[in-house]
């Protein structure tokens, strides 16, 4: 049986990608999606601890939160960007900086 | 014999194929090179299918096989997720690929010049692969994931015409409609875990069995109807029936794959599957439905003038058929309905999608008429399937709803309470026979009404007529055949008569133990006089042998009744029993009374008080600010907000506004903590 290094890996790598998609992009939509690897990474521990660690649901239990958090949070976004969207005609984030003094 | 179930695999998996290609490359492939792939995929998986039903049938077989792998584990409790394959199996994926491949070849021809047309065969190949997974699954769960995925596709292909509004508002409708009905089925299959902690169906039905419900007789009907519910849902039963006719405003083939043949369908066999767990009290509630759902719905069709809203109503008024004689215990004669009403619809609704075609888009059959002279094989083919819906000796439906109604007649027989549970199937057999040789006679016969769609009409191409005499041959034969005698309960496959033909390959496969035969012989707390009347019954049912000849009569007679009801109460059903006025009169009409008190409640209550205080405020302030504020405090203020400017200003250096450059002094500072940490340990 492996352990749960080549999960915790698996996840630090997808949440260094997440972290860098969401600093150097300018999309919003793949910030978004930058988001979600983080999310992922994120939920990806949980399980791997949960299983290999604790032994017992609570970390799956935690990870079935995380996606649905995810998700909520995913139609709040694109909502977010749809209006966004409606008033500048672009979702390149840097553009929206009309409060700025 | 090991072979079989992963044939049947093969042929389940192959629509999926067809659908990966189609959504990544349908584009490249174009018009009509992609329907040629996904009606060859789907014929493959047809012959795939006719060869193991032909090796199941002639080679013997066992009652059941199979095939499962342990999908995911959660604690100690593995869920497994396989296929499970027994004779209604067979029958039902080989007619769904059989009926899928002709109405994927009719398409060809009647989506021909569509914008979207390699779209459309990618919902098809979806939908056929998860309308076989539905079929072949051997748990709860499993086939609640295809429901769902069958429903999706319905969306997709309801709204396929999404610009035009009637379109994608009835894919909405038919979507949440299904919500209310797989919301019930959730909770019916959260039940059967809950209790019996086996989601597989053959684990549930053993659990049950040993008592897993003993002493909770009234949570075992409770989650039966939950279960049932689902089919209320998918098969459009009252009160969730309002979908289907709205569901017309897909493309024609659609209609006639998954708004009659298939899908629809899905219900029936989910509680011909679940049978077995249904205690009497359930079974009673389902018959009342399909009684209901059967006259209503026939009474609607009557007055309709759309060509396919006939169609739509009829469809709901044969699944009824289908649901009320599994409520009756005639579980051979509703899955044997089922099979040969997916036959005969799916060519009504063909005929009709060719007379469309063939009167460019014209759907009232107020405006037809005559046409049998243009499209004489149409015509013909269309004849057919009526008499084979209106019950015509020697056609498959006659068959079938024979059997139904024997079932009927003997559950009534037995208790003179339920006399309804015959009567209205009796009298829908004659309104059946009536609104179908009515759409016909406008449709095909009588004078030709308005001269432009006359003149203009035409036969439809050989691609869409060849489908139609295909299914045509299977209306006519599919339903013949013979019962095996002594096939119910105990001694099934034991000595006696051997029957043949689509019948007994269905009576074969019929579920030896059931919860309603139980509790009559073991009279458990539950087992009232319903209870065990109904158990008497669903054994007088199957073996409801005496009762065909007298329910052939009494159907023959109900059908001269039938027609006269049928104009005298024309003029209420013209809209459609109010069913959609009922709910935009309660529903609709109280969101809209909620909302009105909520801002009345706002304006008057909430925005008063504050005003009320408002004012208030401002006078107070009024004062204080002129005498007080103006002299002593400002210079004050004044002095320190400068001071704050300034220093705000300095500070306005690090907040750019722009997130990643936040983001990135706090992953550099989480990554400097890591580093020390791990550096002072």
């Amino acid at each position: 049986m492996m352990g749960p290094m080549p999960y915790v890996i698996l996840s630090v790598l997808l949440l260094v990608l997440g972290l860098a998609i969401v600093i150097s992009k300018r999309n919003a939509i793949v910030m978004l999606i930058g988001v979600e690897f983080i999310l992922n990474a994120a939920a990806l521990n949980l399980v791997a601890f949960s299983r290999h660690g604790a032994g017992d649901l609570s970390g799956q239990t935690a990870a079935l939160f995380v996606i649905v958090i995810a998700s909520a949070e995913a139609v709040v976004a694109l909502a977010i960007f749809l209006n966004f969207y409606h008033r500048i005609a672009t979702v390149d984030i840097d553009r929206g900086d009309q409060l700025r003094g | 014999m090991d072979m079989m179930p992963y044939a049947f695999i093969t042929a389940w998996l192959l629509p999926l194929a067809g659908f990966v290609l189609l959504v990544f490359r349908g584009r490249k492939i174009g018009e009509p090179r992609s329907g040629y792939l996904a009606a060859g995929l789907m014929i493959t998986a047809a012959a795939i299918s006719l060869v193991g039903a032909t090796r199941w049938v002639f080679f013997g077989h066992p009652a059941s096989v199979e095939v499962s792998t342990a999908w995911l584990r959660l604690g100690t409790q593995a869920i497994h997720f396989g296929v499970r394959i027994d004779s209604l199996t067979i029958v039902m994926f080989t007619m769904v690929t059989v009926v899928a491949s002709c109405i994927f070849i009719y398409s060809i021809g009647y989506m021909h010049g569509d914008p979207r047309f390699p779209r459309f065969f990618t919902y098809l190949s979806l939908f056929a692969f998860s309308m076989l997974g539905l079929v072949l699954s051997d748990s709860l769960l499993g086939l609640f994931i295809f429901w769902e995925l069958v429903g999706l596709c319905s969306y997709f292909l309801i709204g396929f015409w999404y610009e035009k509004p009637a379109a994608a508002n009835a894919a909405k409708k038919a979507f949440i409609v299904n919500r209310v009905g797989d919301c019930l089925f959730l909770v019916g299959i959260a039940i059967m875990l809950g209790a019996t902690g086996a989601v597989t169906l053959t684990g549930v039905f053993s659990e049950v069995r040993q008592g897993a419900f003993a002493g909770h007789e009234t949570l075992l009907t409770l989650a039966g109807i939950c279960l049932f519910f689902g089919a209320v849902g998918k098969s459009a039963q009252f009160p969730l029936h309002v979908w289907l006719p709205d569901a017309m405003e897909g493309p024609t083939p659609v209609s006639a794959l998954i708004h009659a043949a298939t899908m629809v369908a899905a219900g029936v066999y989910l509680v011909g599957r679940v049978f077995p767990i249904l205690t009497p009290t359930a079974l009673l509630f389902i018959a009342y439905i399909g009684g209901i759902t059967l006259i209503g719905s026939a009474l609607i069709a009557v007055v309709m003038t759309d060509i396919k809203r006939v169609l739509a109503y009829s469809t709901i008024s044969q699944l009824g058929y289908m649901i009320l004689a599994l409520g009756v215990g005639g579980w051979v004669a509703g899955l044997f309905h089922l099979i040969t009403h997916a036959c005969f619809k799916a060519l009504l609704f063909l005929g009709s999608g060719s007379v469309i075609h063939g009167c460019h888009g014209e759907q009232d059959i107020r405006k037809m008429g005559r046409l049998h002279d243009k499209m004489p094989i149409t015509s013909w083919t269309f004849l057919v399937a009526t008499a084979a819906i209106a019950g015509v000796p020697f056609f498959s439906g006659f068959y079938s709803k024979d059997a139904i109604l024997a079932s009927a007649l003997g559950f009534s027989w037995t208790h003179r309470t339920h006399g309804l549970l015959f009567i209205l199937p009796a009298l829908a057999a004659g309104l059946t026979a009536f609104y179908m040789l009515r759409l016909y006679l406008l449709t095909f016969r009588t004078t030709a009404r308005d001269e432009h769609v006359y003149a203009h009409a035409h036969e439809s191409p050989r691609l869409m007529w060849v489908p139609l005499a295909v299914l045509a041959v299977l209306s006519i034969g599919i339903g013949w055949g013979r019962m095996p005698e002594h096939q119910a309960g105990d001694e099934a496959h034991a000595a006696g008569s051997r029957g043949w033909g689509l019948v007994s390959l269905i009576a074969e496969a019929q579920p030896a133990w059931t919860v309603s035969g139980d509790a009559g012989t073991h009279g458990s707390e539950a087992a009232s006089h319903v209870a065990s009347a109904a158990s008497e019954a669903s054994h007088a049912a199957d073996a409801a042998h005496g009762f065909h000849l007298p329910a052939t009569i009494v159907a023959t007679c109900a059908m001269l009744l039938g027609v006269f009801m049928a104009w005298l109460v024309y003029k209420l059903l013209l809209n459609k029993f109010y069913f959609d006025e009922l709910y935009r009169v309660t529903f609709v009409a109280g969101v809209l009374k909620l909302a009105a008190f909520g801002q009345w409640f706002d304006r008057v209550i909430l925005d008063g008080l504050a005003d009320g205080s408002a004012r208030w405020v401002a006078r107070t302030a009024f004062f204080s600010g002129l005498t007080l504020d103006n002299r002593g405090v400002d210079g004050l203020v004044n002095g320190v907000a400068r001071t704050a400017l300034a220093g705000g200003n300095l500070a306005r250096l690090g907040q750019t506004g722009r997130v990643r450059n936040y983001l990135l002094a706090l992953a550099t500072g989480g990554a400097l903590v890591v580093i020390l940490l791990v550096w002072m340990s």
